[in-house]
């Protein structure tokens, strides 16, 4: 218990003694997070547009006028059972000449004298987002024309197509631009929490000196880069939230622009719980790295202080 | 108490600190080591707390072999060890007792245990009313003062100290020598690495002379008393 407490105290005093440094590198770390929580923000509400966009993704199959009312039921049962089709809906003749009708606004006179059964009933089918793909898209209609249900499948192919390589440009560009930004994120919250650790190497020499062991000098500093590292990460949520907010309200009337902006989301659970995790655990495991070289090896001080004038140079090797 | 058998200490090819030191410090004793700059006298001493490890031969404290000790040993005997050095060593943004109490708390003592035999070590030393200064606002000789009470807070039966009145002025070097002495008094080992043999000369039951890492002189178990440089 005495050592618990020991270890609170220092943790506790150790922030109080250093808390410029402290909330410099944390405003750091909320920085560097923030940037890369915009990027899953970003990366969120594409995703969403883009799920928007893969809805409007249909088949269209229309139906062979000797299709009877029953015939029907049947047949949209059976189409529901297939593996790649999310939801079927039917537009019968009458409701596909109200939505001519409607199309056509105030050119609606064109269709006088032309009989209400001239357009044929139809189903719509909307894949499933896996299978939203011009393969997939392809195969199931080739399957729907050897019905005789049907007269005709239409699927807007050129869409298909150009909606498949933003998917997939996206894809990529998640693992691209994340990868990069995590790496930067990486060094720079490593090194902003190596500089401040490295200044409490007094303190660690000392506490090697009276007899500390290992864990009993690296507890407290990890549970400083702990606190520093869930307050960058808190620090980052909070600016993200405030950049959401600013574009949710759009005070300089920007969706007018890019209508998307005003259905902009915040991020979702996982990806808060990912900034938080990234802030902790990088926050500890830097002041765990740096310091476990002071720790085991006084050369890295003695460094330090023959060479005190270049700072950099007192950086452990292969940091 | 401490025994070093053919020690050699190399920090590089070319630089021998140690050259074959055989060594024997009984219990009760102090020892002074003199010796020029680089003689050796720091790397004994940091043998002994285990922050060099010999490039061949042993070094044994109350028994046990230094030399194959794990990051916890070398911790557990340096709780068993005081350290005073030139620079004091104390933590800046400590108050005098909390830098005593530090070492007791490390050592496994509950904080107001700790707290206690800090202020009672504070009042021994003459330094009660200096006990919530913080380093920077205490004289060389008050900061000394207070390094020696951080090492004897845990009751040690071995002190090292590595130049101890090195950066202080005459008085307080003698109020050092005095608390030496004192300490002594309580069957305490004491080895000191110090240029001022002179003033040590009073105190120490044995003087060990150490040139280019080499014992060349050694006054032995007879007491300081006659020895010449």
């Amino acid at each position: 218990m005495s050592a618990m407490g020991f270890v609170a105290r220092r943790a506790g005093h150790g922030l109080r003694q250093a808390f410029g440094t402290f909330l410099l590198t944390a405003f750091v770390v909320a920085l560097t997070l923030g940037v890369f929580g915009g990027f899953l923000l970003l990366q969120l509400n594409l995703e969403i547009l883009l799920r928007g966009w893969g809805d409007r993704l249909q088949l269209t199959a229309y139906l062979s006028p000797t299709v009877s009312a029953a015939d029907l039921d049947a047949l949209l049962a059976k189409l529901k059972s297939y593996p790649e089709i999310e939801r079927v809906s039917h537009t019968s003749q009458e409701q596909a000449w109200r939505d001519f009708q409607a199309a056509l606004g105030p050119q609606t006179g064109l269709l006088d004298g032309l009989p209400r059964n001239v357009l044929p009933a139809s189903i719509e089918i909307t894949l499933r987002p896996e299978f939203r793909d011009s393969a997939a898209m392809e195969q199931l209609t080739e399957r729907l024309k050897k019905q005789k249900d049907f007269t005709q499948i239409d699927y807007p192919q050129q869409w298909v197509e150009r909606f498949g390589l933003v998917v997939a440009a996206l894809q990529w560009l998640k693992w691209l631009v994340g990868g990069v930004l995590f790496l930067a994120l990486f060094f720079i919250v490593t090194r902003m929490v190596k500089l401040a650790v490295l200044g409490r190497r007094q303190e660690i020499e000392v506490m090697q000196l009276v007899g500390a062991t290992e864990t009993l000098i690296l507890a407290p500093l990890a549970i400083e880069g702990f606190v520093q590292g869930l307050l960058g990460a808190g620090g980052a949520l909070a600016i993200l939230f405030g950049v959401y907010r600013l574009l949710r309200e759009d005070p300089a009337g920007l969706s007018g622009l890019v209508p998307a902006l005003s259905r902009i989301e915040y991020l979702d659970g996982p990806s808060i719980a990912l900034i938080l995790s990234i802030g902790v655990i990088l926050g500890m495991s830097a002041s765990l790295f740096a310091l476990r070289g002071m720790v085991r090896s006084w050369k890295v001080y003695r460094r330090a202080r023959c060479s005190s004038r270049f700072c950099w140079s007192w950086l452990p090797a292969g940091s | 108490m401490i025994q070093f058998q053919h020690v050699v200490k190399r920090y590089t090819p070319a630089v021998c600190a140690l050259d074959d030191v055989n060594l024997e410090i009984h219990k009760g004793e102090l020892v002074l080591l003199s010796g020029a700059n680089g003689a050796g006298k720091s790397t004994l001493l940091k043998l002994i707390y285990r922050e060099e490890e010999p490039s061949s031969g042993n070094v044994l404290v109350e028994g046990q072999n230094l030399k194959s000790i794990d990051g916890r040993a070398v911790a557990r005997l340096r709780r068993r060890v005081g350290l005073v050095f030139q620079e004091f060593k104390l933590l800046a943004n400590l108050s005098a007792w909390e830098n005593i109490a530090l070492a007791a708390e490390v050592a496994g003592a509950p904080r107001n245990s700790a707290r206690d035999r800090a202020l009672r070590l504070l009042r021994d030393l003459g330094l009660e009313s200096r006990r919530n200064a913080k380093p920077s606002s205490l004289s060389s000789g008050e900061q000394q003062r207070v390094a020696i009470a951080r090492a004897l807070v845990n009751r040690p039966k071995l002190i090292l100290a590595d130049e101890p009145t090195g950066n202080l002025d005459d008085a307080a070097a003698c109020d050092t020598l005095r608390l030496f002495k004192d300490i002594r008094q309580q069957d305490t080992t004491i080895v000191v690495a110090s240029h001022a043999v002179d003033l040590f000369n009073e105190i120490a039951t044995r003087v060990v002379q150490l040139e280019h890492g080499r014992i060349v002189a050694d006054s032995g178990g007879g007491g300081a008393a006659g020895w010449q440089l």
